[in-house]
């Protein structure tokens, strides 16, 4: 395909690929990517109001919940549609490479009084597994900090209708905080969360 | 650097003298008495009734030397070293830090005899050699509970966080992972320092605790 | 001209960070390759776009006539009363930030041998590689009486512009208690949920505002897209299926197939019966744009054939064909799909231009369809690739299921929203 003086050129410059030709080169993690970006955003990170980023988020979350979606172990409305069209070696693909791409935070509108209480309320619950507020991402554990509040608002809700199974003591927290607080502890993790740039 | 800052830090309230940094070639010599029952590499015996010490984060180890000297954690066979000032606190530092940097392997090369055959490094390759037998279950049912309610701390191949102090689960016997266990729903051991209170291991099913095990058996191989 | 070795690293270096590389181009071509994109639609703007993310070096040409483009999706919902018309439109200034460049004109003829692209205002352009995205043009022909002129005053509103405002005035215009015909085409057209959500959407408009009226769809096929969701949709909001519903279909095997119109009287004559009605969205039968049977680009079916992993015109070299113009089926004719198909062919315009191999397509189609505020619906499908055709994705995809709570409708909606938002921030961010 290329034209014949610069093939002669690469020639000179000794730059003419050596590695073989497959046959049948199998797709790749931009080409899988780049299929999401209509949904979560350019490289994964969402412009909202409710698609969650994918940006930023460890290979082995983006691979649980994949999986879980194509179990039917999450609620969804697309995803365990969507999910069920992957290998899981596409998957791992495309793991690996939405866990490297920067998680862009675009605005959220947040309350700052309830976002300073879900601060204490996720230090004292939270933080330990979703760590650094909710920031850092090899914790395995979602992308908390700036994600997209109506997904997050969603997921906590399965998980106190045990819609969505997470961990007894995650679970257990999220339930003792709604009994003590109500939908209010709910609504300033949230804010807290949509607060974080 | 960070490991010898957080051991510290660890100590200094309860003991108002500086402790040196860890000796590792003390800890060494220590280690001597410790391997009667644990092994001349900490791996451990008797299938699991003496747990594996090698590679353990080494506050964990200094924590539990000093619950079983202060009778916090029931161990008989552990107080007779520890009691009437047998074990001062530089000594556990420094075989605590000694136990950590013991590395296991969990796999053994295949045996390649020929004039480049070293006997002696092949001993040694064996003794450090542990691998935990496959305990058979549902192994995809204990996946999913490691994943969901172990791995946070655990880590990804349950090999522990030595930043944390959590100890490995991968690489440890099973018969000793499930004696801790009912210790833990008994409430004789403390599982999780910040929730004492609520055992997370007494949510779970026996079969569903076994099943974690005979996953987290897998993990090494 | 002399590529040095420590030349060559600092390009793999710069073509390697650049996040949506399909490949890392590894060799430099001495002259830069030019890409005309014709057509600033879905599927070209987002090929434009692409092309440059992948790699830089391409020089990138849009030629559009118009100044900005208006999204045909979402554009029901401003027929609805719950949309803004300006959110629709976005200008072309995302493109030339990403150093895309950008000629409002129209072009008059593509020179497939010369590789060469005239425009109407006098330009005559090289090509290395031409995209064409010329969306679709009608068949108006197959309506007794109707013509392009026409549908000025009695709209298809099926290209998202002038005809949509429109339509939103004759709604708005209407008495209440009258009647709005909807007309869709037969098999194959863009957008095929898009009649129907239509339908959902001016009847929540007429809920609200003019109660007692009407709307009367007459089809040209005996079933539609999403069928069942939509039916049970509009039983749940607008009382379909009861002597008092508010929407009336006939499908061709009713007589539905509308044979003529009479714009004095405001009349189609069907095969059923003749219909008289305040407000006529008749949208005719389908073919690819204008330019794709202008550059010879169609085959007898009135679409243009093209390769799956390249979207290269089977009939013409150099030239891709990309959008609801082009023949890949079983990808349907829709903005996710032209998105998803533009994505594939930048990454084969690349590989090809660097001479590596062509990467294996692998696409998505998700379409939402609002019935009412709050309340979405969904199709979704993964494609991927076998034996040099797309294929579906086994056990993949389907549609939102039909037991399906008002929760998570609701989360549908809002998918919906954030569909749009992502889908033209991809495409003109």
């Amino acid at each position: 395909m290329l034209k014949p003086h610069v093939f002669s050129l690469l020639l000179m410059a000794g730059l003419c690929s050596s590695s073989p030709t497959q046959a049948d080169p199998p797709t790749t993690a931009s080409m899988l990517a780049n299929a999401c970006a209509a949904c979560h955003g350019l490289n994964g990170s969402s412009q909202g109001p409710a698609t969650p980023s994918i940006a930023g988020i460890s290979a082995v979350y983006f691979i649980d919940a994949m999986t879980a979606f194509q179990e039917d172990e999450r609620p969804a409305t697309v995803m365990n549609r969507i999910a069920k069209g992957y290998s899981e070696e596409q998957i791992e693909l495309m793991a690996e490479y939405f866990s490297q791409q920067p998680m862009i935070r675009t605005d959220q509108p947040f309350d700052p009084e309830l976002a300073r209480k879900g601060d204490a309320l996720h230090q004292n619950n939270c933080e330990k597994c979703h760590e650094n507020g909710g920031r850092a991402s090899d914790d395995d554990a979602g992308i908390l900090a700036g994600q997209k509040i109506p997904y997050l608002r969603y997921t906590l809700d399965d998980i106190l209708n045990g819609k969505r199974e997470v961990s007894v003591k995650m679970a257990n927290k999220l339930k003792t905080i709604h009994k003590s607080m109500g939908q209010d502890g709910i609504e300033q993790l949230l804010n807290y969360y949509a607060s974080q740039k | 650097m960070n490991k010898l800052v957080l051991i510290l830090g660890l100590c200094l309230p309860a003991f108002a003298y500086a402790l040196n940094p860890p000796d590792l070639d003390v800890g060494e010599e220590i280690n001597e008495t410790c391997a009667g029952c644990h092994g001349e590499f900490a791996e451990g015996g008797k299938d699991g009734e003496y747990p594996r010490l090698a590679g353990l984060p080494a506050a964990y180890i200094e924590n539990q030397l000093r619950l079983f000297r202060d009778r916090k954690r029931p161990n008989i066979p552990m107080l007779e070293y520890l009691d009437k000032g047998q074990m001062p606190e530089q000594d556990i530092v420094d075989v605590s830090a000694y136990l950590q940097s013991i590395k296991l392997i969990t796999k053994l090369p295949p045996l390649k005899e020929g004039p480049d055959f070293d006997a002696y490094e092949r001993m040694m390759m064996t003794k450090t050699f542990l691998n935990i037998a496959k305990v058979e279950g549902d192994f995809k049912d204990g996946k999913k509970l490691y994943k969901r309610e172990c791995r946070s701390c655990h880590g990804r191949k349950g090999e522990g966080k030595l930043d944390q102090n959590i100890p490995m689960l991968a690489g440890q016997y099973t018969k000793y992972l499930k004696r801790q266990v009912k210790l833990f729903i008994d409430k004789k051991r403390i599982h999780d320092p910040d929730a004492p209170d609520d055992e997370l291991l007494s949510h779970f099913s026996e079969d569903q605790l076994h099943n974690i095990f005979a996953y987290i058996s897998t993990l090494d191989d | 001209m002399h590529t040095t070795r420590r030349n060559f690293l600092k390009i793999s270096l710069a073509t390697t960070v650049s996040a949506t590389a399909a490949i890392s181009p590894a060799i430099r071509a001495a002259t830069t390759r030019h890409v005309i994109v014709i057509g600033g639609g879905i599927g070209g703007s987002t090929a434009a776009k692409y092309l440059r993310l992948m790699d830089d070096r391409i020089k990138v040409t849009v030629i559009e006539p118009k100044s900005h483009y208006t999204t045909c999706f979402m554009s029901n919902e401003f027929l609805g009363g719950e949309r803004d018309f300006k959110s629709l439109q976005f200008s072309y200034a995302g493109l030339a930030r990403h150093g895309v460049d950008l000629i409002q004109d129209r072009v008059t003829a593509i020179d497939a041998d010369k590789q060469q692209v005239k425009t109407a205002g006098g330009q005559t352009l090289h090509y290395d590689r031409c995209i064409v995205s010329p969306g679709i043009d009608f068949r108006w022909e197959a309506i007794e009486g109707h013509s392009a002129e026409l549908a000025e005053r009695i709209p298809h509103s099926y290209q998202a512009g002038p005809q949509t405002l429109t339509l939103k005035k004759q709604l708005e215009a209407m008495p209440d208690g009258g009647t709005v015909i909807i007309a869709p085409p037969a098999n194959p057209f863009r957008c095929p949920p898009a009649p129907y959500e239509r339908t959902s959407q001016i009847a929540h408009y007429l809920k609200t505002h003019k109660p007692k009226s009407k709307i009367l769809v007459l089809d040209d096929k005996p079933n539609f897209s999403k069928q069942k969701l939509f039916e049970a949709g509009w039983k749940r909001h607008y009382g379909y299926g009861s002597s008092n519903s508010m929407i009336e279909w006939i499908s061709v095997d009713n007589g539905g197939h509308i044979e003529s119109i009479d714009p004095k009287t405001n009349t189609v004559s069907a095969q059923a019966d003749d219909f008289k009605a305040d407000v006529i969205n008749l949208i005719p039968p389908q073919k690819a744009g204008r330019l794709a049977f202008q550059a010879g680009l169609t085959d007898t079916s009135g679409w243009c054939p093209v390769d799956h992993q390249t979207f290269e015109s089977r009939i013409h070299k150099n030239i891709h064909v990309i959008g609801d113009s082009a023949i890949a089926a079983p990808l349907p004719k829709s903005g996710y799909a032209a998105n998803s198909a533009a994505k594939v062919c930048a990454a084969a315009i690349v590989s090809l231009f660097n001479d590596t191999d062509i990467i294996h397509p692998s696409l998505i189609n998700t379409c939402y369809s609002l019935i009412a505020p709050n309340d979405a619906i969904s199709v979704a499908m993964v494609y991927g690739f076998e034996k040099g055709k797309i294929i579906k994705m086994k056990g993949a995809g389907g549609l939102t299921p039909e037991d399906a709570s008002d929760q998570m409708r609701a989360r549908e909606a809002a998918y919906a929203h954030s569909w749009f938002n992502n889908m033209t921030h991809d495409i003109f961010g």
